[in-house]
């Protein structure tokens, strides 16, 4: 790379928001982290040919997910006794928030990406659908499918309490 | 409960803020690029020695056609010349011990075209070139050899590939009386006339005659080449059949 030092600016400046928004995409820490050094790294080898990269880097990012996660298994654990529900206090704000990341990552990750980019990245419809490379339509109702499975899944735990 | 985008935005930021290590990502890169460029440089590699591999077979086939060609025409030539295709057994012939001129054992060849008349370049030429000088070693077992070589050269050694080279490529006829008696094998050490020394070509008695590309059938050396390598007198003067 002839311009590596453009490069370690970039990382510098948006590796941050890259590495949390890889994070919430994956639900995970570490493979948040895995998954940022992996776009990150196609950032790298093709840095002297991108013209926006941090466009690039969230496609990267993105597809990698959705891609790892065609890969995963996702098989069922039997479990003799029933997982116990979250015991959430409706008036404590942590425990709100707790569940909603939790909510979060029950979404599927196509919905999940949706919702990273529109309130994480602050993107637009049309900046999701061509990271995405999906029409914009497909943004917007892949969007509102996952808010609402967010609201039902938030109101039925909560019983309704909000 | 049941968030409102102001929530989730607040949720979605919660815990941000971590940095990353830009020289472990260049070096992890670096990594990855030094892995495919091996990767790259090994599939070149296979990909140029097999097309080296087919250009030098296809060069070789070449070459056999070609010498194909010139023998034919070589034969066609000695045949005009003496007017005959036998060999001329009041030659002279030169004696040479057999541990400096032949091999120990037979050499093994495998038969050409699966040991089947005429398939897979079987009737092509046992001497790929016109050739100098025959070297005829016998052979009583496959490890043992007469101690007496004999070595037949100039226009004798011209005709003695040509009678070969004329020999049955069918097969299948009867092998008539052998000259040869113990004598099971000759191995035939040939140089061409630029001083190459050609394939050999072993001949079993009243059964195969192959270099290993060609093939021909009920074939052996004259008389008085077999009585030469029995030990009679050579050196210098002429044997008649």
């Amino acid at each position: 790379v002839r311009d590596e030092a453009g490069f370690r600016a970039f990382v510098e400046s948006n590796g941050a928001a890259l590495l949390h928004a890889a994070r919430l995409l994956t639900g995970d820490h570490h493979r948040g982290e895995d998954l940022v050094q992996t776009a990150l790294t196609k950032v790298y080898l093709k840095w002297d040919r991108i013209e926006a990269p941090m466009a690039y880097a969230r496609r990267a990012l993105v597809t990698a997910h959705i891609d790892a996660s065609r890969r995963r298994w996702r098989g069922e654990r039997p479990t003799e006794v029933l997982p116990e529900a979250p015991g959430t206090d409706p008036t404590n704000e942590l425990d709100e928030r707790d569940e909603l990341r939790r909510l979060l990552r029950e979404l599927t990750p196509r919905e999940r990406a949706v919702v990273v980019l529109r309130y994480y990245c602050d993107q637009s419809e049309q900046e999701t659908a061509a990271t995405l490379g999906m029409p914009v339509g497909t943004v917007k109702s892949t969007c509102s499918r996952a808010l609402t499975r967010l609201r039902v899944e938030a109101t039925s735990t909560t019983g309704g309490a909000a | 409960m049941s968030p409102n985008e102001f929530q989730l935005r607040a949720v979605l930021h919660e815990g941000e803020g971590e940095d990353l290590d830009a020289n472990r990502i260049i070096a992890r890169a670096r990594a990855i690029r030094h892995e495919r460029r091996v990767r790259f440089a090994s599939v070149a590699a296979v990909v140029a020695v097999v097309t080296g591999v087919g250009v030098a077979g296809g060069v070789a086939l070449t070459r056999d056609d070609h010498h194909s060609a010139s023998n034919t025409t070589a034969e066609k030539r000695a045949s005009a010349g003496s007017g005959s295709s036998n060999y001329d057994a009041s030659s002279p012939l030169t004696a040479a011990s057999a541990s400096a001129a032949c091999p120990a054992t037979v050499p093994r060849l495998l038969l050409p075209g699966g040991g089947s008349p005429g398939q897979f370049g079987a009737d092509g030429p046992l001497f790929g070139d016109p050739v100098s000088s025959i070297t005829v070693c016998g052979y009583i077992r496959d490890d043992k050899p007469l101690p007496q070589a004999v070595v037949v050269s100039g226009a004798d050694a011209a005709q003695l590939a040509a009678d070969a080279e004329a020999a049955d490529q069918r097969g299948g006829g009867s092998c008539g009386a052998s000259a040869a008696d113990e004598i099971q094998t000759f191995v035939l050490l040939a140089t061409s006339t630029t001083g190459a020394a050609m394939n050999p070509v072993v001949d079993t008695v009243c059964g195969t005659v192959t270099n290993g590309t060609a093939l021909r059938y009920d074939w052996q050396p004259p008389k008085n080449i077999v009585d030469a390598l029995r030990g009679g007198q050579v050196v210098g003067s002429p044997i008649h059949s």
